[in-house]
């Protein structure tokens, strides 16, 4: 085919790179035009992130270069990528907790030594942030900020150096339908700017819906690139997952738990609870929830509605300014994260390296934190138990006593999902598990918790900001909007747009 | 235009050429020729006698032994802290206080009888028991900062930097005062402890005592079990490297700290204890001037050196030692050698820093590669 109007930009040539025991990209070869929206896909630790960081200058690779406008370049550092305009949005944002963001964001421009006027900044925050998808308060602290609004910030970042090419790590994943249309039209802007935009994800979708090309990835080779005449999702799920290895739709639902007839305690019960945020007021106001044996209660919405604060209460990580906590009606209020786990209460976080994990530490010591051993850590056991978790959920590491930070951000995930389900008795808090899990391991992972509290009569609370999900697994559905919550239905009264109306009204 | 540019990245492969023996003796060696090739500028001293000054300081290694002994479990009891980011820096203060706890045992407590008219088992029971109460008072002169760390939140580093000189103190008040010897022709000290209460000269090797190897081999092991092999040490290692998974996976991060405090005091006492019954054998007025040969300090650059492996301190502790009593030696030799006005200690501390940074970055480029890359 011809395209007259394509003008190459930059080359990805045979780069290959290696981590002990896995070959994470092997000879690539990847050509990205100007005023292009590119998408990469393919399933957890296809060695997309590799790529894009090879791309920014964060890893050098082992073989193979990068050619811009035809000449080989050597990036070799973010420094040097960031002076051909190349910028990298990364999975996990990568901010300073304790600093709001306009100065995150002067810290950034000063290491590419850019311009620098508080004021200006302050202003072009909010000007960009809003064209981007969201507001962001200048003066809020990063710590405070849902995943997403980081990612934004982030966004921001990259906006005001001026980048030209743009490497997107799995941003969209989470947007709330009008914001998405908001971002997918400011990557259009971006295009019609001549600019490039990469744009990792999961959903096949999303791929579909904004990409003019598609680039799809499996263990570190790419398996095509196709044009936007050829997109068909299915056609495209199949050159992801293999011939027959993937699941074209959603798990059908299994049948509802009739609650009704349930006279049971609630395991988990929030009272009248009141949370204050750090700088602005209330957090959470006012909420009641509760949660019966094997039920499955959805929390759903927007990016920054209090989902993050409700999961770090339901933990105890959080203190209850008024209102009460019950875990199998014995009141914890403010006891802290012990006596709520002792109790048999597992925690998945969107966040694992912050929420539940040390990244220094490996599989089997991070399996141990949470498991066996009172004195001594069975070593021997938990390095079995490890390696059957890996196996079961599908676990890429070269080891088991590699140290968790290396793993790419689905099986940094896949791993937490393993452990809390290991641990888990009594309840599960479930904090937008699939932000980082390729669609086939999210379907799978809702199956199982779905299995899991039939049989068990285990408790989930599944907090997301994914209304499609939501619906997919919970029995009773919540709305969150602005720390309160605005609506409790049970899953088979509501309708779809009833919810989407609560979670922007 | 000709640009040069320095490339870090992480190192996916281990090599034997930064194995650690390698590492050390690389950077002994740099440490030695830097030092030399600048002594030679100002005095043209031969090589054969700086090398063979220097051979005699490892073939006398005697000299190295006992500061090596010492270094080794105070960098232990430094390095445990450090896994858990509780950043002991008043290991020096812990160390007099085990001095304080030891000899109170042997010379004014009850016990002190038994060293006079015991049999030796006996004596043996009480040394034990002298050497683990320096060990306690070590444990609660660390428990202070650990708990104000614990429950106020308040920084260690400040409140032990200060506790060192409180616990100088304490020691002085008490030397002078209530604890003031009466055999001490005017001096200001303690009286020596009786000989049944000091620790065994190991004969052939006068510089060591038994207790103090086995104390050192058992600490060290025991460390090494604790941080590998244990569930406390498994939270000592989360405190240190993420707190908030240690709260949320259900564990008590006050209690956590405050043991871990407690852990690197009582060793560090230990130390002073074992000081006091094998060499010292009494307390000295102004014990702040040099008279603890600053191990407590000392030890901080071991630790530090070991960066968060336990396993480095060892090495790290025969470094710190080697140069020490290298520089100690250089220092007298050159004192003739060196044109008037040239300081001699000046070259000891040459040798010693170059020594220290060949080293860090050697443990370093363990880690990471560095890349010398030049493009037009
Ligand atoms: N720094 C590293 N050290 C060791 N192994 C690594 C490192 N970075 C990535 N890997 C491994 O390389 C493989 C590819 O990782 P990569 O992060 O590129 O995957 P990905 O496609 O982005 O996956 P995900 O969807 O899970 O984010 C994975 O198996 C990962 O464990
Ligand atoms: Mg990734």
């Amino acid at each position: 085919m011809f395209f007259p109007s394509r003008q190459s930009f930059l080359r990805v040539v045979d780069v290959t790179k290696r981590f002990p025991g896995v070959l994470a990209l092997d000879s690539v070869t990847l050509e990205l035009y100007l005023s292009e929206i590119h998408s990469i896909l393919g399933e957890n630790g296809s060695g997309k992130s590799t790529l894009a960081k090879v791309i920014a200058g964060i890893y050098v690779p082992d073989r193979g270069y990068i050619e811009i406008l035809g000449k080989p370049m050597k990036l070799l550092s973010p420094v040097d990528a960031v002076n051909y305009g190349i910028y990298y949005i990364p999975q996990n944002p990568n901010l300073v907790e304790r600093l709001t963001v306009v100065e995150n964001i002067l810290i950034a421009l000063k290491s590419y030594s850019a311009f620098a006027r508080v004021s200006e900044v302050r202003s072009l925050i909010v000007e960009e942030s809003q064209k981007i998808g969201s507001l962001i308060d200048p003066e809020a602290e990063v710590s405070e900020l849902s995943y997403t609004q980081r990612q934004i910030v982030e966004l921001v970042k990259a906006s005001l150096l001026r980048a030209r090419v743009l490497l997107v790590d799995e941003v969209t994943t989470y947007l709330p339908t009008s914001v998405r249309e908001k971002f997918y039209s400011y990557l259009r802007k971006l295009k019609s700017e001549n600019k490039i935009v990469l744009l990792i994800t999961h959903k096949v979708s999303e791929a579909v819906d904004v990409a003019d090309r598609i680039t799809v990835m499996r263990s570190g080779r790419i398996v095509k690139t196709i044009e936007k005449a050829e997109f068909d999702v299915d056609y495209v799920r199949k050159l992801m997952f293999g011939e027959n290895g993937y699941i074209s739709e959603p798990p059908k639902n299994v049948l509802l738990k009739d609650l009704t007839t349930e006279n049971r305690r609630a395991v988990v019960k929030l009272d009248r609870v009141w949370v204050i945020s750090e700088s602005r007021g209330y957090a959470l106001k006012d909420i009641e929830l509760s949660v019966k044996p094997g039920e499955i209660l959805g929390v759903v919405g927007i990016s920054g509605s209090g989902q993050r604060e409700l999961a770090e209460v339901l933990v105890g990580l959080r203190s209850i300014r008024s209102g009460r906590y019950y875990v199998d009606g014995l009141d914890v209020t403010n006891r802290g994260p012990e006596a709520i786990r002792a109790a048999g209460i597992g925690f998945i976080s969107e966040t694992p390296l912050y929420h539940n994990l040390s990244g220094d530490l490996s599989l089997v010591e991070n399996l141990a934190l949470a498991t066996y051993g009172k004195l001594f850590l069975p070593l021997k056991l938990l390095t079995a138990k490890t390696r059957e978790l890996m196996e079961k959920y599908g676990i890429i590491s070269t080891s088991p006593k590699t140290p968790v930070k290396v793993l790419s951000g689905g099986n940094i995930m896949r791993f937490t999902i393993a452990r809390e389900l290991e641990f888990a008795k009594k309840a599960l808090i479930v904090l937008n598990p699939s932000r980082s899990l390729d669609e086939k391991f999210k379907w799978s992972f809702i199956n199982t918790i779905k299995n899991i509290s039939r049989s068990t009569d285990m408790s989930v609370i599944y907090i997301s900001e994914s209304l499609d999900e939501v619906l997919q697994v919970s029995d009773t559905v919540a709305v969150i909007n602005g720390g309160r919550i605005v609506g409790v239905f049970s899953r088979e009264s509501v309708e779809r747009e009833v919810l989407e109306k609560l979670m922007v009204m | 235009m000709v640009k040069v540019s320095i490339v870090v990245t992480k190192r996916s492969r281990k090599s034997i050429a930064t194995s650690t023996p390698v590492i050390l003796l690389l950077s002994l060696l740099l440490g030695l020729v830097a030092s030399y090739t600048l002594i030679w500028t100002f005095s043209k001293l031969d090589p054969i006698s700086f090398f063979s000054t220097f051979y005699q300081t490892l073939i006398s290694y005697t000299g190295l032994l006992e500061p090596l002994l010492f270094l080794t479990i105070l960098g232990t009891a430094i390095s445990i802290a450090f896994y858990g980011s509780f950043w002991n820096v008043g290991a020096e203060g812990q160390y007099v206080f085990g001095m304080l706890g030891a000899i109170y045992l042997v010379m004014f407590s009850p016990v002190s009888e038994v060293f006079l008219n015991g049999d030796s088992a006996a004596n043996g029971v009480a040394k034990l028991l002298a050497v683990i109460s320096g060990g306690l008072l070590g444990l609660l002169w660390s428990l202070i900062p650990g708990a104000l760390k614990a429950y106020t939140r308040v920084s260690e580093v400040p409140v032990m930097l200060l506790m060192n000189y409180i616990a100088y103190s304490i020691s002085d008040y008490l030397t002078a005062g209530p604890w003031k010897g009466r055999y001490t022709y005017g001096y200001i000290r303690t009286d020596m402890i009786p000989e049944s209460s000091r620790l065994t000269v190991i004969s052939g090797l006068e510089v060591l005592r038994y207790e103090v190897v086995i104390a050192t081999i058992a600490v060290f092991a025991i460390a090494y079990l604790l941080i590998e092999y244990t569930r406390l040490g498994l939270e000592i290692k989360v405190l240190g490297s993420n707190p908030v998974a240690l709260k949320s996976s259900g564990r008590n991060e006050k209690k956590t700290i405050i043991l871990v405090s407690a852990i690197s005091g009582f060793i560090a006492g230990l130390a002073g204890a074992l000081r006091l019954l094998g060499y010292d054998y009494r307390l000295l007025y102004n014990i702040g001037d040099g008279k603890t040969g600053f191990y407590g300090y000392t030890a901080i650059l071991v630790a530090w050196l070991s960066f968060k492996d336990l396993r480095f301190v060892i090495p790290s502790a025969i470094i710190v030692s080697a140069l020490s009593s290298f520089g100690y030696r250089m220092q007298m030799f050159l004192k003739e050698l060196l044109p008037p006005g040239v300081s001699a200690f000046a070259f000891s501390q040459i040798f010693i820093g170059t020594t220290l940074v060949v080293y860090s970055l050697a443990r370093i480029t363990k880690e990471y590669s560095v890349k010398l890359v030049v493009r037009e």
